[in-house]
């Protein structure tokens, strides 16, 4: 009974801030704070948002968009992983790639929008542009986890006689997975960040940012504001979701973490 | 001839190299462990006794001399030769069981379950096999490593201060328990601790080592019988004399008045 009491408080308390930021939007729409043929009004939005549940539109293109994302982010994380595990067991690899990945790594992802229509003008410049973006924490992370993992636990492996497979599978694994899973909980979050902007960058696919870029054209800003409604709450979903695999995954790290 | 434990520490010097230059830390030990016996190898920090151990253990390499079991000539660690670590080492991610496990080579599952849990009761952690690490108490880990560190048979088995960071009570339990595992399994053990009362307790011999460079003072012989009495007056004699080895006794002991 506590502990849901305990829960019910913190969800009220998550919801205090938005509740309070919907109240003042809806006064300020109400006595004209706000320029009404400019800023829709909570009521505009809803409707909008009836408007585009009715024709089907809101579930179709968020639908794409979520399954873009996860295709590029399947893509890049996985392709990260491999890079960050290779970086942090090799260290003439680390030496020879660090480097230009650190160079790479501060181009704007934008910039290579242009490069990426040359691949393909489809679907595919769309998922490698959110995938080149989740790449990038999964690298960051998964090598510093396969670099901190603690000598003595290797050391552990050398008296038992540990091929470097079994190492790698026993002790440098499990022990850099927490430190992986950071790096996709931040990596699926970018990937939702990356997908309106590639929907805006590369067109023509659909999807919910194609959608509010659209709307914007036909200054819709009713239906924009649906968008980045649906936007923040889905990502909201997904960090949730990875924040509670993280702990599930790396319960004795936290738990070490928090005896400390 | 079955080979049983015997360890022959020749001529063995050390030196790390730094920044500064070199750091002589072993200088020219000698040291001859009979098969089953338990010595313990006392001294300060810094006299390079955890270095000896991490030689006989094969963790380090590049030293002058020779160390020989049963004869030959080590090369590298080897699963004849266990340890157990000062800080207990169990990997966080695993169960006890599982950790107790990991060593184990060349063994069907149902042996590999067998030895797991001969070794669980062994050290008495019965009831706690699918616990964590960071659910145990500090008594309870270094149980568990002891596990972890036998399920080969190690013929040889090197203890790094592992009672260290108990408490006192914890550590004179662990004493007894160790006392009992050692006899059960009949293994050599070499200990290195800085706790003259244990290295009473448990010794078959102490070996007292100086510092800077690490050299080999004196070895003391402990004839008392077993189960040893912390409260008799051999125990405390036998105390004193290696205390004397670090100017630390009381010039009149026992002097008794009526």
């Amino acid at each position: 009974m506590k502990i849901k009491n305990i829960k019910l408080t913190h969800v009220l308390e998550a919801a205090l801030l938005p509740a309070t930021i919907f109240v003042a939007w809806f006064l300020a729409s109400r006595y004209n704070v706000l320029p009404g043929n400019l800023f829709p009004s909570p009521s505009d939005v809803l409707a909008g948002f009836y408007e585009v549940l009715n024709d089907g539109s809101f579930f179709y293109n968020l639908n794409i968009s979520v399954i873009r994302v996860l295709k590029g982010f399947l893509l890049g994380s996985t392709t990260g992983f491999l890079i960050g595990i290779t970086l942090g067991m090799s260290r003439f690899l680390e030496k020879l790639i660090t480097p230009i990945f650190n160079a790479i790594r501060q181009v704007p992802l934008p910039a290579w929008a242009p490069l990426l229509v040359l691949v393909s003008l489809g679907e595919m410049s769309r998922v490698l542009f959110i995938a080149m973006g989740a790449c990038y924490p999964v690298v960051l992370n998964t090598f510093e986890g396969v670099k901190s993992v603690r000598h003595d636990y290797m050391e552990v492996g050398r008296m038992f006689k540990f091929s470097k497979v079994k190492c790698f599978f026993k002790i440098i694994l499990p022990s850099s997975f927490p430190a992986t899973l950071t790096g996709l909980r931040l990596s699926l979050s970018i990937s939702w960040m990356l997908v309106v902007a590639a929907e805006i960058f590369m067109t023509s696919g659909g999807g919910i940012g194609e959608m509010m870029w659209a709307c914007r054209e036909f200054s819709r800003m009713d239906l924009v504001v649906v968008g980045i409604i649906a936007i923040a709450f889905v990502g909201f979903a997904m960090n949730f979701t990875m924040r509670k695999l993280e702990r599930l995954f790396s319960f004795w790290r936290i738990t070490l973490k928090q005896s400390r | 001839m079955k080979s049983t434990g015997t360890l022959a520490v020749k001529n063995v010097s050390k030196k790390f190299k730094s920044q500064e230059g070199e750091i002589h830390v072993l200088d020219d030990i000698n040291l001859s462990v009979k098969s089953g016996e338990f010595i313990t190898i006392v001294g300060l920090s810094g006299c390079g006794k955890t270095t000896l151990l991490r030689l006989i253990v094969g963790l380090e390499s590049d030293y002058a001399g020779d160390i020989l079991l049963d004869g030959r000539k080590l090369n590298g660690p080897s699963l004849d030769r266990g340890i157990v670590f000062q800080d207990h080492r169990l990997f966080p991610w695993l169960t006890v069981e599982k950790n107790v496990g990991l060593g184990i080579v060349g063994k069907t599952d149902a042996e590999k379950k067998e030895i797991v849990q001969n070794h669980i009761e062994l050290v008495g952690l019965k009831g706690f096999e699918k616990s964590y690490p960071y659910q145990l108490s500090g008594g309870m880990s270094q149980r568990a490593a002891i596990a972890r560190s036998l399920v080969n048979n190690p013929k040889i088995l090197l203890l790094d201060e592992p009672l260290g960071a108990l408490d006192a009570l914890t550590r004179m339990y662990m004493h007894k328990e160790l006392e009992r595992i050692w006899k059960k399994e009949s293994i050599t053990m070499i200990m290195v601790t800085h706790d003259v009362d244990e290295a009473v307790y448990l010794s078959d011999k102490i070996v007292v080592m100086s510092a800077r460079p690490g050299k080999l003072q004196k070895i003391i012989p402990v004839p008392l019988s077993r189960p040893r009495d912390r409260a008799s007056i051999d125990f405390a004699q036998m105390k004193e004399k290696v205390l004397e080895e670090f100017m630390l006794h009381t010039e009149q002991n026992f002097n008794y008045s009526i």
